[in-house]
């Protein structure tokens, strides 16, 4: 076990670098200069000023050097200065990094609460009604956008009722309810989005494994429904549906970016968001550093997660 | 010093009549109001001096009709002395984050928020820019044409935190705060962050301080535009040993101001505590501001801060015609006022550009002569050469009708530009159009066949997200306009803006629809754009450039004021653009938010001080 978490991480290296030269490219490659967007605002910028500011940043020296020079930063934990913020991009992302985690976690466990049990009931009432209608949420999860139903519930509420969601941030150690209260809402519409594949998944499964004949001879046993269900197929049905939570991850992460914005969160959405607004390179390099590496460690979690559901598997 | 200096030397009176001319009107401005206070018009006082320009202004007419706007706006929103009440939170919104919270570097509208509040200047303009009011200082006295003295209010100290602990303003101080904001040039900290270093680098003689409460200023050659910059938003005074603690100022602000920084949370708000030791008194003689607290809300999503508005999350707001009917429809009680933007439109043809081996601007005719394969050009978009032409450049600009832009993409919206300073500078705006920019489609026509029929075909690019909402129709209804004119074919590109920007400030574009900043002070607008040294935009002509900066050196206010209305003229009439419209910003005011006006100058948060909450 210990051998194989040592070699999925050491796997996991060149995928890292992969990706911070994949996003050091991509980024100098759209158009844009984060020199013009800084003084943007001063009426007689000097080409002197534009070359100095551009040599601070390093920007003035050749791709492979200004990427050397950053691996070699990441190597001591240094990922730059933000050109937006003025600050090191670690304390922007430490302060901002809980935030988004916080949120993802809320979303995905509003997800599963939500997909989960109706995917079983789905699965065991094929084709009655609340079957029909499960699909049809999982339809409508998988297909509405959910800026789209964010920007629903932001705009009309207030209209027609006079209500709007909480839209004014508030931290968890100034007000814990009212911090909840104000997650709620994005983490809902996030979890939604995410609950559609979930429960489609869990509903596939479900059916394929009811139909197992140890699920038959549980039955023939005598065992109860509600044992037969949870106990045996359920956890033999979760397997293929942890992969797609791992993958869910990279939708929640980016579904983190346009929900921050449209309800003031500070996390780390927010802040990338504006990163690829102002070309703000540190910004967004160490944004996606740090999603990435995210992402490596829950889809090695998931796959550490197949052998506590299934002891079948063994990680030799 | 020339005798015809000498002949100006002016009195504490014509100082404040030449600076109060730089101050704006609001001809166009509409009191829309519905709902609103029925409290008495009774405006309060801060305990400031103040001298009304109104008088002074040469543009009478537009001042009456600024003055009636003006009164009515008023008694929207103020209430007499007897019912102001003290206490409560103010909660604010601000539609941009900041870089940073230090008033000498950062550039944006949310940062002096932070800076009107914390600090104070010397001195500074009432909400509508006609009246220059004391603040740190009284009034200024200009000795000469090049000197002005300021005296600070005794006893006015810094507020009672550390560094400072209260201890008392003195002329050192000021002198401190005007050099830092002029920067250190050639340092290691000279990287652009010093936005305003324009203000009085290379304009300032000497900054004298003979005693503790005096400072003189003065000026190489008479600076017409002093008073402005001196009573700026940005220009405030900052304590030597806060800047020292913290390095800069960029995440802490201890001044002299009526709030004290209390929080501010990096993209989500900033809240300030009032200064019980404010020098500034209430018209109940007890220190200024009214409030205990002030929150400002950093909301960049439009729809997000609709809803907020509407939910009664903060007490005033402002927003374009996209999102003001619902705002009309949510909260009907809200007094509602529409007031011209300071972000006016130009349709842009490519400016001239550098040769980066002399440093000299280029004009196109220069550009076509340059030795084969040189390689000195800075910039260029080859296909601009045909605007060398003054008929294709006239042709353009006669071909967009201003008007119908305004009725289509805002529903009538917004007061149309006639040239470079905008409609609501009534003092020195022009208010009709220029001969030969007038719409007239059948004489563009004509211009263009006169210069060989051309094809004026290449892509026509505007800032699609910054630009404003209505960007992209407007973009439409100029390209349609110019469609109709024989042989222009135009290639509509829209750009997310970091794009644009890249493309704007290295003047590769061939024709753009863009939005500039405009501001009371003529040289503000005129010296940025069409000046000598303009890096917002460039045009060859040496003309222009002396009569900029012949008026940039003319203290009197009603010549000035001729001189920048032909300048105007001349830029208009030498068609590098179409000056085409200035869009309203509607403002919103919650009932129970009283005697407040955001300032016209959007720029400018110090209104605030003299709020109160009738609950």
């Amino acid at each position: 076990m210990n051998r194989y978490v040592v070699r999925r991480i050491l796997m996991s290296v060149p995928t890292f670098i992969l990706t911070v030269l994949f996003v050091f490219m991509i980024i100098r490659l759209i158009p844009g200069d984060p020199v013009e967007i800084i003084l943007s605002q001063s009426p007689y910028t000097t080409q002197e000023a534009k070359d100095s500011l551009r040599a601070y940043y390093g920007l003035d020296k050749p791709l492979y050097e200004q990427f050397v020079n950053y691996l070699g930063q990441l190597v001591t934990g240094d990922l730059g200065e933000s050109t937006n913020t003025e600050s090191p991009v670690t304390e922007e992302l430490r302060s901002r990094l809980p935030i988004t985690m916080e949120f993802g976690v809320f979303a995905v466990v509003i997800g599963l609460i939500v997909a989960i049990p109706i995917g079983v009931l789905s699965a065991i009432r094929q084709d009655s009604w609340s079957d029909y209608l499960s699909r049809s949420f999982a339809i409508f999860g998988i297909s509405v956008p959910y800026f789209f139903t964010a920007l629903l519930l932001i705009i009309y509420p207030i209209m027609w009722f006079g209500w709007a969601p909480p839209l004014r941030w508030v931290g968890p150690t100034e007000d814990p309810i009212g911090h909840i209260h104000y997650m709620f809402w994005p983490a809902l519409l996030l979890g939604v989005t995410l609950a559609g594949s979930v429960l489609r998944m869990t509903r596939n499964q479900m059916l394929e494994v009811l139909r197992q004949d140890y699920i038959r001879t549980a039955y023939s046993k005598g065992l109860r429904e509600r044992v037969v269900i949870w106990r045996h197929a359920l956890r033999n049905a979760l397997i293929p549906v942890i992969t797609i939570l791992g993958l869910q991850v990279g939708i929640a992460v980016s579904g983190t970016v346009v929900l921050e914005v449209l309800f003031n969160m500070p996390g780390l959405g927010k802040f990338f968001l504006q990163g690829i607004f102002n070309r703000d390179y540190p910004a967004i390099q160490g944004t996606v550093l740090v999603i990435a590496s995210f992402t490596l460690l829950v889809n090695l979690f998931v796959d550490l997660c197949y052998a506590w559901i299934d002891p079948r598997i063994k990680y030799s | 010093m020339s005798e015809y200096w000498k002949r100006r030397t002016l009195s504490r009176r014509n100082v404040l009549r030449g600076a109060a001319v730089g101050g704006a009107g609001l001809a166009g401005a509409a009191l829309i109001g519905c709902g609103g206070s029925d409290d008495a018009t009774t405006s309060s006082s801060s305990g400031s001096s103040s001298s009304s320009s109104s008088s002074s202004s040469a543009a009478t007419s537009a001042a009456t009709s600024a003055a009636a706007v003006q009164q009515a706006a008023s008694a929207a929103t103020q209430a007499s002395t007897a019912s102001v009440k003290r206490g409560g939170k103010l909660t604010m919104h601000a539609n941009h984050e900041m870089r940073s919270i230090d008033p000498h570097f950062d550039t944006f509208p949310a940062a002096t928020w932070v800076a009107n509040s914390v600090y104070n200047r010397l001195v500074k303009y009432s909400w509508d820019l006609k009246e220059l009011q004391s603040d740190l200082s009284e009034l200024p006295e200009q000795p000469d044409g090049f000197s002005y003295v300021f005296k600070i209010k005794p006893g006015t100290k810094f507020q009672n935190i550390a560094p400072v602990n209260g201890r008392e303003v003195t002329s050192e101080d000021v002198k401190y705060s005007i050099e830092r904001q002029m920067g250190q040039e050639g340092s290691q900290e000279d990287l652009g962050k010093w936005g305003h270093r324009y203000y009085f680098n290379e304009k300032l003689a000497s900054i004298e301080t003979p005693d503790d409460h005096t400072i003189v200023f003065k000026t190489n050659k008479p600076y017409a535009a002093f008073m402005y910059y001196i009573s700026n938003p940005w220009t405030v005074v900052v304590p030597r040993e806060a800047v020292e603690a913290a390095g800069d100022l960029t995440s802490t602000a201890v001044g002299t101001g009526p709030f004290i920084l209390d929080q501010w949370t990096k993209g989500v708000s900033w809240n300030a505590k009032a200064n019980p030791d404010y020098f500034a008194k209430g018209v109940d003689g007890k220190p200024l501001p009214y409030v205990d607290e002030i929150e400002m809300l950093l909301v960049q999503e439009a729809n997000t801060a609709a809803t907020q508005f509407i939910n009664g999350d903060f007490s005033a707001y402002a927003t374009d015609a996209n999102y003001v009917e619902r705002v009309r429809e949510g909260r009907g009680d809200a007094t509602e006022i529409a007031v011209p933007s300071q972000f006016g439109r130009q349709m842009r043809m490519p400016p001239t550009y550098l040769d980066k081996v002399t440093g000299k601007i280029m004009d196109y005719k220069s550009y076509a002569n340059a030795p084969e394969g040189y390689e000195g050009w800075q910039s260029y978009w080859e296909a601009g050469q045909m605007f060398d032409d003054i008929r294709i450049r006239q042709a353009m600009v006669q071909g967009v009708d201003k008007q119908q832009i305004i009725d289509l993409a805002l529903s009538g919206g917004g007061i149309p530009m006639y040239s470079v300073i905008p409609q609501q500078y009534d003092t020195w705006a022009l208010t009709e159009e220029v001969p030969g920019a007038e719409f007239d489609a059948a004489n563009a026509a004509k211009l263009l066949q006169a210069a060989g029929s051309p094809a004026v075909e290449g892509p026509f690019m505007w800032a699609s997200s910054s630009a404003g909402s209505v960007a992209d129709q407007v973009g439409e209804i100029i390209n349609q306009q110019l469609g109709s004119l024989p042989g222009v074919n135009l290639t509509l590109e829209p750009r997310e803006t970091a794009n644009y920007y890249d493309v704007t400030y290295k003047y590769r574009y061939f024709m753009s629809h863009h939005v500039p900043l405009a501001a009371a002070e003529p040289s503000e607008n005129l010296q940025s754009y069409f000046g000598r040294n303009s890096t917002y935009y460039k045009i060859y002509n040496p003309d222009i450039w002396d009569k900029i900066d012949a008026q940039d050196a003319e203290v009197d206010g009603p010549t000035r004021q001729q001189m920048v209305k032909d300048v105007q003229k001349d830029i208009t009439g030498f068609f590098p653009m179409k000056f085409v419209y200035t869009p309203y910003i509607y403002q919103f005011y919650d009932p129970k938010l009283k005697n407040y006006r955001m300032s016209l100058d959007r720029y400018d948060g110090s209104q605030i001080v003299e709020a109160w909450l009738d609950s």
